[in-house]
Parts: structure tokens; C-alpha cells; sequence
């Protein structure tokens, strides 16, 4: 049950995206498409999975002080046979996700796993909660990219669903979603619906404003 | 009774009725274009209006109207209904309701909407205004200037930055000054008492930014580049605001703090 509930405990209820804000720079690159949205979140899962795992195996032969050094080299190794992976049997797509494959590496995800998780548990639930938060990841990536893909050129996976006006439809692509800050206001949307359904997210307010001046004399 | 007549409607009732001459300035020069833009986009913001009334408790307020006018003023292009809409309901959402309605905002909502605009439909081209509409836009600034909700530090820094910056690249800042949709946009938009900075030195550096952005952005090698320079130039300067105003603040605390032990 504890087992269950680490594997789909970080897809929405502590989602590393919507909840933690983790993740966000790759979020913003790759999803102006499905496809390399799709092979960057399976990369990163891979990943993940692999890091956790291997880091929570050898976590008690690792001196406290050079952890870090220790996790990142893992994690560099596993980015760079991923990425040759990606090159040797996907090289257009990795030439569209260029270098966000290689920057997994510096993902804070990756690293957050390793360290708040893989280092104090065992193998079998660091690859559960390794699995859970890059489900979680490449649910919120999908989720970006289907939007994006839509209403910025009318497509899903390269398949035309709108046929757009320059090709004799009617659908007018929205150039704004392809551009980096639509990435902002979906993800923004998306944090706005998950914390009305789930207030529990909802950070501690900072301060309280006073009631304005008409409202107070009355 | 009301606290006073300094409530919040009574400001954005003012910048209301300022802004009145240049929409009949606008809807002159562009014709009934500019007044089917600023119709919808009116009925939009009143929608999203009541619907965070309804959900939110948020005060409606009539800077609607002002930000409906802008619409008109600064994208009379060939816009399609439903571009409108959508822009409108994406800049009075995102940029003033989720805030906590007018006010509260960081951006002035007019803005948010005209980038949304400019950015997603890039093809339609937009007309800047003329004299004319330089010229309606006058009487409005003055009434502002004096009853005070309009800063006049913002404004004479912004002419000053615009110039500067027009000299440096070797152009005659003049023909800034003759585009009326540049003169709304200083008024109505650099100007806005909201999204502006509050702390005194914090407006001269703030309205010399939006000047100064304002002349590097829309001289081009073809001559001065319509609305598209104020809005950016705007939306550029109003994200800093709180920036120069926390600076401001923190460099007079430090001043002080000798004399205050």
C-alpha cells in the first residue's frame, strides 16, 4: 500500500512540476511539439529511474561529504547513453530537442530525487518514486504539448488535425503558443485548476491586504 | 458613506472621461473599425468582470472602458471577432483579475492584451494614429496632470528619455511625438497611476525606461515602427516598476539610517 502510494503519490498530489516548480526550463523547451515532448519524458523517466536506483544501491558506500559529486556523476553518465540512444535511433528528433536531452543532467528533478529519496531508502521504493515523479513530469510535458501543438499549428504528433488557412482550412494558427512564455500561462492555467480541486496545495498567503477605504467607513 | 471622493472610482472615472476625446479622436481616424473593437472588447472585460464578481466577490470597475479604448486606439488592424475575444478575455484574466482585480495588477491590462496581439497574430498590420488623435489626447493628459492621478515625473522622464535616446540614434524625436498612438500609449499606459512606480525617484527612472525603450524599439531603418514600440516598451518598463521602487526604497533607508541611529 506504502509502495503503491509512492508511485502515484507525485502525479498530481505532489507533482514536481505543478507543486514543487521543478523542471521548469526543459517544460518550457520541448513542448512546442508532442513528439519531442514524448521523447524528452521518456528520457527523463529513464533516467530517473536508472539514477535512483543505482544511487540508492550504493547509497551506504557513499562518503557524506562528495554525495553530491558522486549522484551527478551517475546522473551525467546515464544522460550521455541516453542522449547516444536518442542519436542512434531518433536523430531527427534529437536534432529538434538539441541540447535539452544533454541538460537533464542539471535537471533539479533528477537531482532532488536523488538526494531527498534515493539516499535513505531502499532500491525497490527509489525506483517506485523514481518512476511516480517522471510519470508525473511527462504527464504535466503531454499535457503543454498537446495544447501547444494544437493551437500553435494545428497538428498532434505531426498528424494534421486543423487544417490551417494556408493550406485551405479554416483553422488560424496561433503563433503565440509556439513561443516560450505560452509554455508560462498553460502551466500557470494548469497550477490554477489542480489547486482549485485540490486547496490542500494552496500555499500559506504572505501577507493580507486591509480592506479598502470605502469598504472600511461603511 | 463613502471615505471622502478619493475612492477607486473616482479615479478610474477620471481616467475614463480623459480618455473619452481620443476615442472619438480614434474612431474618427480609423473609422468604425476602431469603435467594433472597442465595443467587444468592452463587453468581453464587463464578462470577465462579473464573472469574478460572481466567483471572487472582485469589485467590477469602469477601467474597462479605458482599457476598451486602447484596444481601439493602439490595434485598429483587421483583427478578426474572435481574436479580439480572445485577446481581451487573455488580458483582463491574466493581467488584472487573477490579481485581485484593478489595482492590485502589475501590468495594465490594455497592455497584456495588445502584446497578446501583436505576439499571436503577427501578419495584421496596424495603423498609428495621426495628429488628430495626438492632439484629443491633450485636453484628457491635463485634466489628469492637475487632479494629480497622472505623475508628471513619469511623463516629462519619459519625454526626455524618448528624446535622448532618438538624438543618440540620429533621429528627430518629433516624429514620435506627431503619432498620436504614441502620445495615448505615454499617457494611458506608461502612465497608468497602477502599474507605474509610486516612490518619487522611482518615477523619473522609471518614465526615462519606458522612454528610452519606446525610442530603441520603434526607430527602425525604415522609419518609426508604429504601437507595437509603446506596448513592449510598457509592458518592459511596468515589470520593473516594483524593482526600481524596492531599490528606491532600500537606497533611502540606507541614507537615512546614519540620521535615524
Amino acid at each position: 500500500m506504502k509502495a503503491l502510494r509512492t508511485l502515484y503519490g507525485p502525479i498530481i498530489d505532489n507533482n514536481p512540476v505543478t507543486l514543487q516548480i521543478l523542471g521548469i526550463c526543459s517544460a518550457l523547451a520541448v513542448t512546442t511539439s508532442l513528439s519531442t515532448a514524448l521523447i524528452m519524458s521518456v528520457a527523463l523517466t529513464v533516467v530517473l529511474m536508472a539514477g535512483s536506483l543505482t544511487i540508492s544501491l550504493i547509497r551506504h558506500h557513499i562518503p557524506t561529504s562528495i554525495r553530491l559529486i558522486v549522484q551527478i556523476t551517475i546522473i551525467a553518465s546515464l544522460v550521455i547513453v541516453t542522449d547516444q540512444l536518442i542519436q542512434a535511433f531518433a536523430f531527427e528528433l534529437s536534432q529538434r530537442l538539441s541540447i535539452f536531452v544533454g541538460l537533464i543532467v542539471t535537471n533539479c528533478l533528477v537531482l532532488s530525487r536523488a538526494e531527498a529519496f534515493a539516499m535513505h531508502n531502499p532500491p525497490g521504493i527509489s525506483a517506485l518514486d523514481a518512476l511516480g515523479n517522471g510519470l508525473g513530469y511527462s504527464l504535466i510535458l503531454m499535457i503543454v504539448g498537446f495544447v501547444r501543438e494544437l493551437l500553435g499549428a494545428g497538428t498532434l504528433f505531426g498528424q494534421t488535425v486543423f487544417l490551417s488557412v494556408h493550406d485551405g482550412g479554416w483553422f488560424v494558427p496561433l503563433n503565440l503558443m509556439l513561443l516560450a512564455p505560452s509554455a508560462f500561462f498553460i502551466l500557470g492555467l494548469l497550477i490554477w485548476v489542480i489547486r482549485t480541486i485540490r486547496p490542500a496545495q494552496v500555499e500559506q498567503t504572505d501577507f493580507v491586504l486591509e480592506p479598502e477605504i470605502g469598504e472600511k467607513t461603511k | 458613506m463613502m471615505g471622502g471622493v478619493w475612492h477607486r472610482d473616482t479615479i478610474s472615472w477620471l481616467i475614463v472621461a480623459a480618455a473619452l476625446p481620443a476615442a472619438v479622436a480614434a474612431v474618427g481616424t480609423f473609422g468604425p473599425l476602431a469603435l467594433g473593437h472597442m465595443l467587444l472588447a468592452l463587453a468581453v472585460i464587463v464578462f470577465w468582470q462579473l464573472v469574478f464578481l460572481w466567483s471572487r466577490a472582485q469589485p467590477v470597475s469602469p477601467i474597462a472602458i479605458v482599457t476598451a479604448i486602447a484596444v481601439g486606439v493602439l490595434a485598429p488592424g483587421e483583427f478578426a471577432p474572435w481574436q479580439i475575444v480572445l485577446a481581451a478575455s487573455f488580458g483582463t484574466v491574466i493581467g488584472e483579475q487573477v490579481f485581485g482585480g484593478w489595482g492590485r495588477n502589475i501590468v495594465n491590462a490594455a497592455v497584456a492584451m495588445l502584446a497578446f496581439l501583436y505576439f499571436a497574430f503577427p501578419q495584421t498590420t496596424i495603423p498609428g494614429g495621426g495628429q488628430l488623435l495626438a492632439l484629443a489626447v491633450i485636453p484628457g493628459a491635463l485634466m489628469l496632470l492637475v487632479t494629480g492621478v497622472l505623475s508628471w515625473q513619469v511623463v516629462l522622464s519619459a519625454v526626455v528619455g524618448t528624446i535622448t535616446v532618438s538624438l543618440g540614434l540620429g533621429e528627430n524625436p518629433m516624429t514620435v511625438f506627431a503619432s498620436g498612438s504614441m502620445v495615448f500609449g505615454l499617457v494611458f499606459l506608461v502612465g497608468d497611476p497602477v502599474a507605474s512606480s509610486a516612490t518619487r525617484a522611482g518615477r523619473w527612472i522609471y518614465g526615462f525606461l519606458a522612454g528610452a525603450l519606446l525610442a530603441l524599439l520603434g526607430w527602425t531603418d525604415t522609419g518609426f515602427d508604429g504601437p507595437q514600440a509603446i506596448i513592449f516598451a510598457c509592458l518592459v518598463a511596468s515589470l520593473l516598476a516594483p524593482l526600481i521602487d524596492a531599490g528606491v526604497i532600500a537606497a533611502t533607508r540606507r541614507f537615512w539610517r546614519p540620521y535615524n541611529g
